[in-house]
C-alpha cells in the first residue's frame, strides 16, 4: 500500500504540488523557530559561571577617569578606595568589588588569540579580587587574581575552562604563558618589554551575557587600583539575602557622602539579567507568533485543498469502497497520501537545512541544534498535517459508494 | 458470509467454490428527502443460484442500477433481506461488508471507473491492495488478469492511452483479479461499439462458463440479454417477469 500511495502522489505531482510546497514552507519555518528554541534551551540549561542573585551594580558617572591627569587620578583612586570601604561597611553588604565589564553589560574588552590556526576572540575582563566572591565565580584549579599581582614581572591571568582546554589541550595551563602571535599568525616568543600574561588559575566557563549568551573564551586579570592607568566605573555589591529595595537609597546616600559630585546609577544585576533575557527571547517570541500565524494560514489552506481534493475524488473513493476498501482503509488512503507528501517535504527540507552549516549560513547553530530543530519540526509537521487532514478524511469516509460511483 | 470470506484464499487463482448464490426477499429501496419520497425498488424477490448468468433489463429509472448496488452491497435496502450464500448481509458491519466486496464480488461499470493517474497494471491491482499480499504477488496476479483479457502488451499504458474497449477490458481484469464468485456488470457494453461490446460479452461468458462464477449484468441490449440464462425485467422498481 505504501508503494501504491507514493506512486499515486508522484503521478499526481501537478495537483499535489501546492500541498507539497505548503508543507515544505511550514517545515522550514518550524525548523528555524524550533531550532532557535532548541538553541536557547541548550543555552539556558548550561551553567553561566556566575550568580546574579543578591548582587547590585552601581555605575559611577561623572568621574571622567579617562581624561584625568596624574594628579587628578591620584585623588580619584583615593575616592574610589573610600567608596569601596564605606559601602563594604554597610550592614547589608557582604562583599564589594569593581570590574571593567560586569555581566549583562554590552561593553566588553575583546582581544584575540589563535586556536588550531584560526583567530578567535577572547573576552578580557579586569576586576578586583573581591569580584570572585561577589559573583560566586568557581575556581577549578590554581589561584585567583590577588592585590599583590601588580608587583609581579608578568600579568597573572585566570582563564576559563574552555580556553584552557582548546589552548593547552591536555597539558596543565598553570604557569604557562599565553601564546603571542605576530600579524601573520605565527607564534612568536615575547620580546623585551612585552607584557607576558601567565596563567595562574582556571575557572569554570563564564558567560558574560548569561543564560542565553554564548560561551566565550574569557581571561580574568586584576585591576591595579594603586598605579593603574584606568579605574573601572562599575561597582559590584553582594548583599545579604533578604535585603530589600530600600537598600538602594542607603547605598546611594553612602556613596554621595563620600564623593558628592559623582552620580550613582544603581540597579539589581537580576534586573539587567531580565532585560537581557527579554532582549534575546523577544525576537524569538515574535518570530514564533509570526510562524504560528503562518502555520495556521497554511493549515487552513491545507484543509481547504484537501477538502477540495476529497470532493474531486469522490468517484475514486466510491470505486475503492466498491473494490473492498473499508472506511478505515479510505481514511488511511487520504492520510497516507498526506504523510507521503509530508515525507517528501521533510526529506527535501532536511537536505536544505543540512546545507546551511556547510555554506556557513547557519547563524552559528551547531549540528546538535540543527538536528534538534529538524527532529522537533518533523514531529510537529506530521502531527500538524494529520490534524489538518482529520476533517477532510472524515468527509472521505462518509462517502457512500453507491452515490460516489455516480460521480464522473 | 464471513466464514466463506475467511476460507477464501487471498492468493488463490482458481475458484473452487463456484458462484455465489444470491437471494433477495421483498427488497425495497426508498429514497427520502424532506418533500419527496422516491421508490426505487419495490418488493423485489429474486433467487439466483450459484453460477448463473443473469441479465437485468428495464427502461431508464426502473431501478436496475439500484438493484445492482443492493446486490453488490454498495447500498442497503430500505426493507426486505439480502442473503449471499445463505448469510444475511444486514448482519455485517462496514469492515465485513468491505471484505465481502473485496473477496467475493467483482464490479464492472459502464464508465469503467479507472484511475487515470495509474497505469493498467496498477489499476488492476487496486482490489488486491486491501488484502495482505506482497507486492510481487499482487503484480503477478494483475499480470495474469490482464493477459486473460488480452491486454498483456498494454500493462504500462495509462487509461487515456487506451481505447474504450481496452479500458473496459482493464476494468474487467480489475473485477476478476481477486477471483470473485459474483460478478456484477452495470451496462458493461453501454459505452462501446458493437465489436468491442461483443469482445466484452465473450469475456464475461467465458468467465462464467470456465470459473462457474455467478454473473449479473444490467443491460439495455436485448440481443446481449438473450445470450444469458435468464432475464429479469424491472419497471418502476418492480419485477415484471
Amino acid at each position: 500500500m505504501t508503494r501504491h500511495i507514493f506512486k499515486l502522489v508522484w503521478n499526481r505531482k501537478r495537483s499535489t504540488g501546492l500541498i507539497f510546497v505548503e508543507i515544505l514552507i511550514c517545515f522550514l519555518v518550524l525548523c528555524s523557530v524550533l531550532g532557535a528554541g532548541v538553541h536557547y534551551l541548550g543555552q539556558w540549561r548550561s551553567p553561566r559561571g556566575f550568580e546574579s542573585e543578591n548582587v547590585w551594580v552601581t555605575y559611577i558617572g561623572g568621574a571622567d577617569f579617562y581624561r584625568a591627569d596624574d594628579e587628578e587620578m591620584a585623588v580619584m583612586r583615593q575616592q574610589v578606595a573610600a567608596l569601596i570601604r564605606d559601602v563594604r561597611s554597610l550592614p547589608d553588604v557582604e562583599e564589594v568589588g569593581i570590574s571593567f565589564n560586569v555581566p549583562y553589560s554590552n561593553s566588553a574588552w575583546i582581544s584575540s588569540t589563535r586556536i588550531d590556526g584560526r583567530s578567535v576572540s577572547v573576552s578580557a575582563t579586569q576586576l578586583t579580587p573581591e569580584v570572585m566572591g561577589v559573583l560566586g565565580i568557581e575556581l577549578l584549579t590554581g589561584r585567583w587574581v590577588e592585590d599583590t599581582d601588580a608587583a609581579l614581572s608578568y600579568t597573572p591571568v585566570v582563564i576559563t575552562r574552555n580556553l584552557a582546554r582548546d589552548l593547552f589541550r591536555t597539558d596543565s595551563p598553570l604557569g604557562k604563558n599565553m601564546p603571542q602571535f605576530d600579524e601573520e599568525g605565527q607564534l612568536q616568543e615575547p620580546g623585551e618589554g612585552d607584557v607576558i600574561s601567565r596563567v595562574v588559575g582556571v575557572t569554570d566557563d563564564y558567560r558574560h551575557f548569561g543564560e542565553l549568551g554564548d560561551t566565550p573564551y574569557v581571561t580574568f586579570s586584576g585591576v591595579d587600583l594603586q598605579n593603574g592607568d584606568d579605574i573601572p566605573e562599575e561597582m559590584l555589591i553582594r548583599v545579604r539575602p533578604g535585603t530589600t529595595a530600600a537598600f538602594e537609597e542607603i547605598l546611594v546616600e553612602t556613596m554621595q557622602n563620600v564623593v558628592p559630585n559623582w552620580s550613582y546609577d544603581t540597579q539589581l544585576l537580576d534586573q539587567s539579567r531580565h532585560r537581557h533575557i527579554m532582549g534575546r527571547i523577544g525576537p524569538l517570541i515574535i518570530s514564533a507568533v509570526i510562524a504560528a500565524f503562518l502555520i495556521i494560514m497554511v493549515g487552513l489552506g491545507l484543509v481547504g485543498v484537501l477538502w477540495q481534493s476529497v470532493t474531486r475524488r469522490t468517484g475514486e473513493l466510491g470505486l475503492r469502497r466498491a473494490l473492498g476498501a473499508s472506511s478505515r482503509s479510505v481514511r488511511y488512503q487520504i492520510l497516507g497520501e498526506l504523510w507521503a507528501l509530508t515525507t517528501c517535504a521533510v526529506v527535501l527540507g532536511t537536505v536544505v537545512m543540512i546545507q546551511l552549516p556547510l555554506f556557513g549560513a547557519s547563524f552559528g547553530a551547531s549540528w546538535s541544534v540543527i538536528a534538534g530543530g529538524l527532529t522537533l519540526a518533523t514531529l510537529v509537521i506530521y502531527g500538524f498535517v494529520t490534524f489538518c487532514g482529520l476533517y477532510p478524511t472524515w468527509l472521505a469516509t462518509r462517502v457512500k459508494p453507491a452515490t460516489a460511483l455516480q460521480y464522473e | 458470509m464471513s466464514t466463506n470470506l475467511e476460507s477464501s484464499s487471498a492468493t488463490s487463482t482458481a475458484n473452487a467454490g463456484g458462484g455465489v448464490a444470491v437471494d433477495l426477499a421483498a427488497v425495497e429501496k426508498i429514497y427520502r428527502t424532506d418533500k419527496v419520497e422516491t421508490v426505487a425498488l419495490s418488493n423485489v424477490n429474486l433467487t439466483i443460484p450459484g453460477g448463473e448468468f443473469l441479465s437485468i433489463m428495464g427502461p431508464s429509472g426502473s431501478g436496475k442500477s439500484t438493484l445492482l448496488n443492493v446486490l453488490g452491497l454498495l447500498d442497503t435496502p430500505s426493507g426486505g433481506t439480502v442473503t449471499l450464500d445463505g448469510d444475511l448481509v444486514a448482519d455485517l458491519n462496514d469492515r465485513q461488508l468491505a471484505a465481502v466486496r473485496n473477496r467475493e464480488i467483482g464490479f464492472i461499470f459502464q464508465s469503467f471507473h479507472l484511475i487515470n493517474d495509474l497505469d493498467a497494471l496498477d489499476n488492476v491491482q487496486i482490489p488486491l491492495l486491501y488484502r495482505n499480499l506482497p507486492n510481487s504477488v499482487r503484480t503477478q496476479m494483475a499480470e495474469i488478469a490482464l493477459e486473460r483479457v488480452g491486454l498483456g502488451s498494454r500493462m504500462r499504458h495509462f487509461p487515456t492511452q487506451l481505447s474504450g474497449g481496452q479500458q473496459q477490458r482493464v476494468a474487467i481484469a480489475r473485477a476478476i483479479v481477486g477471483t470473485p464468485r459474483l460478478l456484477l456488470a452495470d451496462e458493461p457494453t453501454g459505452n462501446l461499439d458493437s465489436k468491442m461490446g461483443e469482445e466484452v460479452m465473450q469475456i464475461l461468458e467465458e468467465y462464467n462458463r470456465d470459473a462457474g462464477v455467478t454473473v449479473i449484468m444490467v443491460t439495455h441490449d436485448q440481443r446481449l440479454a438473450e445470450r444469458t440464462e435468464r432475464i429479469v425485467r424491472l419497471f418502476d422498481g418492480r419485477q415484471v417477469h
